[in-house]
C-alpha cells in the first residue's frame, strides 16, 4: 500500500507533532497527542471508516487487556481467544474467505499495520495477566496502540519502553543540538533510501508475477538478492523515519535492523533483521512453547528435538503473522527448515568438536565468510515466497514436481 | 558543543534534501503496511 510519507501533508503533520508534544505539559500532552494520532489516522493512513475500525480494534484490545489484568490465566485466555478470531476475521485470510459466506466478508474493516496492532494488544494482555504492567490507562493504552510513528509498519514497541519514555522515566534523545540534528538526519536518510534506493533495486528483483521456472539458475539467484536488498531498504528506510521523528517527539521506537547482511547464520540473521517482532516472537511464542515441550514425555529429553519444534512452529506463526496467504505459509516454513537444519548441524558439530574447537572453527575467517554468503542467499531464497503471488508459487511447485 | 560538528550535520541534511528533491520517487509501496 501506498503511504505518503514524503508529501507535505505527512511532513507537516510530524513538525507540528514534535513542537505540540514537546510544548504542552501534564495530561492535556496526552490528549493533545490522542488528537494528532487520530488526525495521522484519519488523514495520512486510513480515512474516517478505517480510522474507526482501527479505533475499535484497538480498544477491543484494552478490554482484553484489562480481562487479563483482572481474571489472570482465564482472562488471558477469552481475551485472546476472542481477540485472535477478531484479527483472523478482520484481516481476511484466504481460509476464511473460503470458509465464510460472502455477505459477512467485507472490505470496510480493512486497515493499515493490522498485524501489528495485533501484537502489542497481545503482548499487553499477556503482561497485564502476569501483574507487571501495573495499571494501564486508557488513553496511554490508545496514545502506544495508534502512536502514529510505530502505527502502520512497526518497530513492535513493548509498552513498558513506550510509558517509561512518555512519563521521562528514560529519555529518548541527548539533550544536545547535535543529537537533534542527528535525529533529523536519520528520518532524512530514511527517506532518501525508501524513495530514492529503494525504487531503483525494486525494478531489478522479482516481481509477484514472475515465472520462477523460466528465470534459470542466475536470474533466480540475482533478482531474490535484488528484492531481498530492496525489501530492506523500503523497510529500514521506513524504520529510519519513524526512529528519527520519535526521537524528536519524546518516544524513540527501538532499533528494528543491525545490518542482517552480515548475519553468520539464520539463528544471527533474525537477531539483527526485523529485531522486535523476532524479540516478540522469542518471549510469546518460541519460549512457552520450548518450556512445553520439555515438560512432554516424548520430548523431555531432546532438547534439539524440542527446539526444532519450537523453531517450525514459531517460523510458522511469523509467516502467518506476515500475510494471508500459502505464500507466506511456505516463506515461515523455509525459514523454520533453514533453523532445523543449522540448529541440528551446530548440535553435531559440538558433539564431535566439543564447544572450544567449534568457537575456534567459527572464528577462521574461511568459515565467518562462508557462513554470511549461504545465510544471504538461504534467506533470499525464503523471500521470494515473501514476494510472489500464491498462484505462481502453486505453479512453479506443480511444474517441479511433474518433472 | 563543536560549530564543525553542527556545520558537518547542517551541511549533510542540505545534501540528503536536494537528493530528496531531485530523485526522490512520487509516491512508494511500503510493503510492510499490508501486514
Amino acid at each position: 500500500m501506498q503511504i505518503t510519507l514524503l508529501s507535505t501533508q505527512f511532513l507537516a503533520l510530524a513538525a507540528v507533532s514534535v513542537l505540540l508534544v514537546a510544548g504542552v505539559r501534564g495530561q492535556p500532552r496526552q490528549y493533545v497527542f490522542l488528537a494528532l494520532n487520530s488526525a495521522f489516522l484519519w488523514w495520512i493512513f486510513l480515512g474516517p471508516i478505517g480510522t474507526l475500525s482501527t479505533v475499535v480494534f484497538s480498544l477491543t484490545g484494552f478490554v482484553g487487556a484489562r480481562m487479563a489484568a483482572r481474571f489472570g490465566r482465564r482472562g488471558l485466555t477469552a481475551g485472546i481467544v476472542l481477540y485472535t478470531a477478531l484479527f483472523v476475521y478482520q484481516r481476511q485470510y484466504d481460509f476464511v474467505t473460503w470458509v465464510l459466506p460472502d455477505i459477512l466478508l467485507t472490505d470496510i474493516l480493512r486497515t493499515v499495520g493490522l498485524s501489528f496492532l495485533f501484537f502489542k494488544a497481545v503482548h499487553v494482555m499477556i503482561d497485564a495477566a502476569g501483574g507487571t504492567l501495573g495499571r494501564i490507562d486508557l488513553i496511554t493504552y490508545l496514545n502506544y496502540s495508534l502512536n502514529f510513528t510505530t502505527f502502520a509498519m512497526g518497530p513492535i514497541q513493548r509498552f513498558q519502553d513506550y510509558r517509561d519514555q512518555w512519563e521521562g522515566v528514560k529519555t529518548a534523545l541527548e539533550p544536545r543540538l547535535e543529537a537533534h540534528l542527528d535525529a533529523g538526519l536519520r528520518a532524512l536518510a530514511g527517506l532518501a533510501k525508501a524513495y530514492v534506493l529503494a525504487p531503483f533495486v525494486a525494478d531489478y528483483g522479482l516481481q509477484p508475477d514472475t515465472d520462477l521456472l523460466s528465470l534459470g539458475l542466475t536470474g533466480l539467484f540475482v533478482q531474490s538478492w535484488a528484492f531481498w536488498i530492496y525489501l530492506y531498504l523500503n523497510f529500514s528506510g521506513y524504520c529510519d523515519i519513524v526512529i528519527g521523528i520519535g526521537s524528536l517527539l519524546g518516544v524513540r521506537p527501538p532499533e528494528n535492523f543491525n545490518r542482517p547482511f552480515l548475519a553468520r547464520n539464520i539463528s544471527d540473521f533474525w537477531q539483527r533483521q526485523h529485531r522486535s517482532l523476532t524479540l516478540w516472537l522469542t518471549d510469546y511464542v518460541f519460549n512457552p512453547l520450548y518450556r512445553f515441550f520439555l515438560t512432554r514425555p516424548a520430548t523431555t529429553r531432546h532438547r534439539l528435538l524440542a527446539a526444532n519444534l519450537s523453531l517450525v512452529v514459531t517460523m510458522l506463526v511469523s509467516g502467518l503473522w506476515h500475510g494471508t496467504t500459502v505464500s507466506f505459509l511456505i516463506f515461515g516454513l523455509v525459514h523454520g527448515l533453514w533453523f532445523v537444519v543449522y540448529r541440528t548441524w551446530d548440535h553435531l558439530l559440538t558433539t564431535r568438536l566439543g564447544r572450544q574447537r567449534v568457537k575456534q572453527f567459527r572464528q577462521h575467517p574461511l568459515v565467518h565468510a562462508g557462513g554470511i554468503v549461504l545465510t544471504f542467499n538461504a534467506t533470499a531464497l525464503a523471500f521470494v515466497f515473501f514476494q510472489l503471488r500464491p498462484e505462481r508459487v502453486v505453479e512453479a511447485i506443480v511444474q517441479v514436481a511433474g518433472r | 558543543m563543536s560549530r564543525h560538528g553542527i556545520a558537518v550535520r547542517l551541511l549533510a541534511a542540505a545534501s540528503l534534501i536536494v537528493v530528496l528533491l531531485l530523485l526522490a520517487r512520487r509516491s512508494v509501496d511500503f510493503v510492510y503496511t499490508g501486514f
